[in-house]
């Protein structure tokens, strides 16, 4: 890559030997600029390179083809085209799209009535429920089916005492 | 149907900046586009398509590449014209998008314009010494194209940005104030810019013929 070691305009007047160089000087600031370059061999120099480049480009850049006659009709075409496949591309998954909205309408409703229960009801008992099942069904009273088993049960009841 | 404001004022070549009457038009017409009126959308077309073409051509530097590059840069204007809030002019909005997909072209074709010192040959110097003492154009169309293809290869020895800047001012014919529109820069920048741009081009030129002149020596020594 080239080196920045191109000759330089003095900073101050580069804006205005590019106004010169592009014919849009005011009065004023023209007259500043001719004496400075009365007296600047740097900013002579320079301007004298940058008439010669402008030269150059305006000679020999080829500028920007002409839009062809039919170019706004073409793009028009292709704009239409676009806006086609557009709308083809919506009504094709416009059923999986309202498919798909409901499926999260009721996720997200049924999500809502989870947590809400979870904070209504209080938490269950930390018994498990074997227990809770013995607890709840009432035991059966056993009955002395002969005169041995009435004194069994009298001893036994004394033995708890 | 709504009716389309029917307007025959393109940019055209010659850059004038739209008058105000013509912007309030344009406003209308972007607000029709917007409003889902499709048609509205080509008279925008002919107002700029100059102008796109050139900023594409500025960047891109292959001709045969700018048609599709701008209808492209239409398509995606028509496509997010929605987002479009009116703050800034309707062509600045449009140059940024032709900026972008310039560049975006260039990255999918990975075109990389390299060039070093070293490509430009002892007889290009020469011509292109005798061009700049004497500022007369060879009449012999291949020295011409020869020429050419030489300004070219100065040319892209310069960034990208200050090589588009000076395309857009010297070639397309493109106003300061509209190149600082396009590439979004102060005016004094864009002033700046160009002058030193220009300078470094001769500047460069100049370096190189001795050089050019000290490989031939050696050349003929062998």
């Amino acid at each position: 890559m080239p080196k920045e070691n191109e000759r330089k305009a003095c900073p101050e007047f580069e804006p205005l030997l590019e106004d010169l160089l592009d014919g849009e000087q005011q009065a004023g600031e023209a007259q500043r600029l001719q004496a400075h370059l009365d007296g600047c061999a740097r900013c002579t120099s320079t301007l004298r390179a940058a008439q010669q480049a402008s030269q150059l480009l305006r000679e020999f850049i080829e500028p920007a083809p002409a839009p062809s006659t039919g170019f706004a009709l073409r793009t028009m075409h292709a704009i239409r085209a676009v806006e086609e496949s557009a709308a083809a591309e919506t009504s094709f998954w416009r059923p999986v799209q309202i498919f798909a909205w409901r499926l999260a309408m009721s996720a997200g409703l049924a999500l809502a009535l989870l947590i809400g229960y979870a904070q209504v009801v209080p938490e269950a008992s930390e018994v498990n429920g074997e227990e809770i099942a013995r607890s709840a069904v009432p035991q059966e009273m056993y009955a002395p089916q002969s005169r041995g088993d009435v004194l069994l049960m009298v001893s036994s009841a004394g033995d708890d005492k | 149907m709504t009716n389309v404001p029917n307007s025959t004022a393109t940019d055209g070549p010659s850059g004038k900046a739209p008058s105000f009457r013509d912007n309030v038009k344009e406003r209308e017409l972007v607000r029709l586009c917007q409003d889902g009126t499709t048609d509205a959308f080509e008279q925008l077309i002919l107002r700029h398509q100059h102008r796109i073409f050139s900023v594409v051509r500025s960047i891109l530097r292959r001709r045969e590449d700018v048609e599709d590059v701008a209808q492209q840069v239409f398509i995606k204007a028509f496509v997010s014209i929605r987002s479009f809030d009116m703050r800034a002019a309707f062509s600045t909005w449009l140059y940024k998008i032709a900026v972008n997909e310039c560049w975006d072209y260039l990255r999918r074709k990975r075109v990389r314009p390299l060039l070093y010192e070293a490509d430009l040959s002892e007889e290009q110097n020469q011509h292109l010494s005798s061009y700049v003492a004497t500022e007369r154009a060879p009449a012999d169309a291949s020295k011409r194209a020869e020429l050419r293809q030489t300004v070219e290869l100065l040319l892209a020895q310069l960034d990208d940005e200050d090589r588009q800047m000076l395309v857009l001012k010297e070639v397309e014919g493109l106003s300061v104030q509209e190149i600082s529109e396009v590439m979004e820069l102060n005016i004094n920048t864009v002033k700046v810019r160009l002058f030193r741009a220009r300078a470094k081009l001769v500047e460069w030129h100049q370096r190189r013929q001795p050089q050019a002149a000290r490989a031939s020596a050696g050349r003929k020594r062998e």
